[in-house]
């Protein structure tokens, strides 16, 4: 198999490939790091890449596999996941100035088993500095690009997640989601990306940025990469006493499941009150084609989020000023302008403002699945409400305008990040600018199999995901 | 609670903190924290005095599937 179709393949599809003897593993990873290195100038996905070590892996994976033994169903798949999760000894930068000369203190639970199912990984990824700005800008180690072009944002804080692997250069990333980290990069970049409800993942050697709200993911190429890769990372750990104890359900079997008579909910307020008629136009598309796919469309009413997306913003900014307080007090010219600033506000919360956002956390969940949950299966919704920023215009630095301009963003996502439910960013197409965009698919809590199965029917009715950015 | 958040108090908390005001800008700090204040006022002072954030992991098991 020639490079270029070794790296048009799911991770899934070349897992499969390298059972069967049709790609070897030393050929995948030659294949992802010629690429990486031919589209790094362009695109800056990429912090650190480990060509050496990843090439011994690979050749170990290899005589494995000639021994017949078999790790796992990623045996042999080149990864680069963002720069956060620590393996012990090495660097895990958190795309900061702070953390750059400092070896990890153990290894990411996330990474063990990735480790475990046979994985490969090949780099480290740019990312938001600390994970904490969604246009996904990094002013330390430079901008991420878009891989459909490079002048556009490639939302973050996954930033080196979602471009890599828009521009296969990467099969699937690890991203965490605090906020949107995983679904807008996901959604500007054009891959699928799954947040699974709070305590399905092990956050254990992740980068903490907001212990209430931080959640360890995917991005991946396709549906089917999400279910695979969640059904590796699920699970419970004792190194993160948030961790669901039960066994998870079987997320590759959900794909095979009927979405005929699922009741898909577009919401009538809310998600659509200064939605762009560019994204307004792939969201009726896509619930179209699941129309088509035999689930039934319904209106829902959702209650206002405007308190919610604000009760985010409380125990975000506060849980991040803690964490930071430190570095804030002894190194806080190590900080980007616009960090620094936006740490430092997180100190001015009231205490009892931060307990009482978190007390409304369990009556806003209630409310939301009474009004929405009680009608539909899924609710259906944009991941973002407007076309793809430029990068230039994103570039506010720590003017007045940042926090708005930076809510904005996040305006779609905070809300159901601070609710606890799971969400499937699936692409959905092209807006006017030639730019992707995606639908969040949001489930019930534990209910991530159903957005699986209604993910991957939409990808087998449409080609969006099988689409390559120019190089 | 008040959302009106002087500058002054945001330059106060900071200098608790032993962070150097300049890490910040005062008067936009003190008017995004007074915003957030001001939209999640009315549904915490609904909250039921027996609230606590556990309810969340209690609400999320009983809406699971």
């Amino acid at each position: 198999m020639m490079p270029a179709e070794i790296l048009a393949l799911s991770a899934t599809a070349l897992g499969t490939a390298i059972r069967g003897g049709a790609v070897r593993c030393v050929q995948a990873m030659e294949a992802v790091l010629a690429r990486a290195v031919e589209v790094q100038p362009r695109l800056n996905g990429f912090i650190r890449i480990e060509s050496e070590r990843a090439l011994a892996a690979a050749h170990a994976a290899d005589l494995e596999v000639a021994a017949g033994r078999w790790r796992g169903p990623l045996h042999g798949v080149p990864m680069a996941h963002k720069d956060m999760y620590y393996r012990a000894g090495e660097i895990s930068t958190c795309g900061s100035k702070i953390l750059r000369e400092h070896p990890a203190p153990r290894t990411a639970n996330a990474l063990q088993r990735l480790d475990a199912a046979g994985a490969i990984q090949f780099a480290n990824l740019n990312m938001a500095e600390f994970a904490f700005n969604p246009a996904g800008h990094n002013w330390h180690f430079g901008h991420c690009h878009n891989a459909w072009h490079p002048d556009y944002i490639t939302g973050g804080s996954s930033s080196g997640s979602g471009t890599t692997i828009a521009a296969r250069t990467n099969f699937a990333a690890l991203g965490s989601d605090t906020g949107g980290s995983i679904r807008l990069p996901a959604s500007f970049c054009g891959t699928v990306g799954i947040m699974a409800t709070p305590g399905r993942v092990s956050r254990a050697g992740a980068m903490p940025l907001s212990h209430s709200l931080d959640r360890v993911g995917p991005l991946t190429r396709t549906v089917e990469d999400a279910a695979q890769l969640l059904a590796v990372l699920a699970g419970a750990d004792p190194d993160d006493p948030t961790c669901e104890t039960q066994a998870p359900p079987d997320f590759v079997a959900a794909l095979k499941q009927s979405v005929k008579g699922l009741r898909i909910g577009r919401p009538t307020r809310y998600f659509y009150d200064n939605a762009d008629v560019g994204i307004i136009e792939r969201m009726d598309a896509s619930l179209e084609v699941f129309r088509r796919l035999g689930a039934v469309i319904v209106d829902v009413d959702p209650p206002d989020l405007t308190a919610v997306g604000a009760a985010w913003s409380i125990v975000a900014g506060s849980e991040a000023a803690a964490v930071h307080s430190k570095w804030l007090r002894e190194r806080s010219q190590d900080y980007s302008e616009q960090l620094r600033t936006r740490l430092a506000q997180g100190l001015a919360i009231p205490a009892a403002a931060y307990v009482n956002a978190l007390r409304l956390r369990g009556p806003a969940l209630g409310a939301f699945c009474d009004a929405v949950f009680s009608k539909c299966d899924v609710l259906h919704a944009p991941v973002v409400d407007f076309a793809t920023p430029t990068i230039a215009e994103t570039e506010v630095g720590d003017s007045p305008e940042m926090m708005a301009i930076l809510g904005r963003i996040t305006r779609l996502t905070r809300p159901i990040s601070y609710l606890g439910l799971p969400a499937l960013a699936v692409p959905v197409g092209f807006l006017p600018n030639g730019l992707p965009t995606a639908m969040q698919l949001v489930g019930r809590p534990l209910d991530e199999t159903t957005l699986f199965a209604l993910g991957h029917a939409y990808q087998g009715a449409t080609d969006w995901h099988q689409r390559e950015p120019a190089r | 609670m008040r959302s009106t958040v002087s500058p002054d108090l945001v330059t106060a908390l900071l200098d608790v903190a032993g962070v150097p005001p300049t890490a910040t800008r005062a008067e936009s700090a003190a008017a995004w924290v007074g915003a957030q204040l001001q939209s999640v006022a009315p549904a915490c002072d609904a909250l039921a005095f027996e609230a606590e954030p556990a309810g969340l992991v209690a609400e999320m098991r009983e809406r699971a599937p």
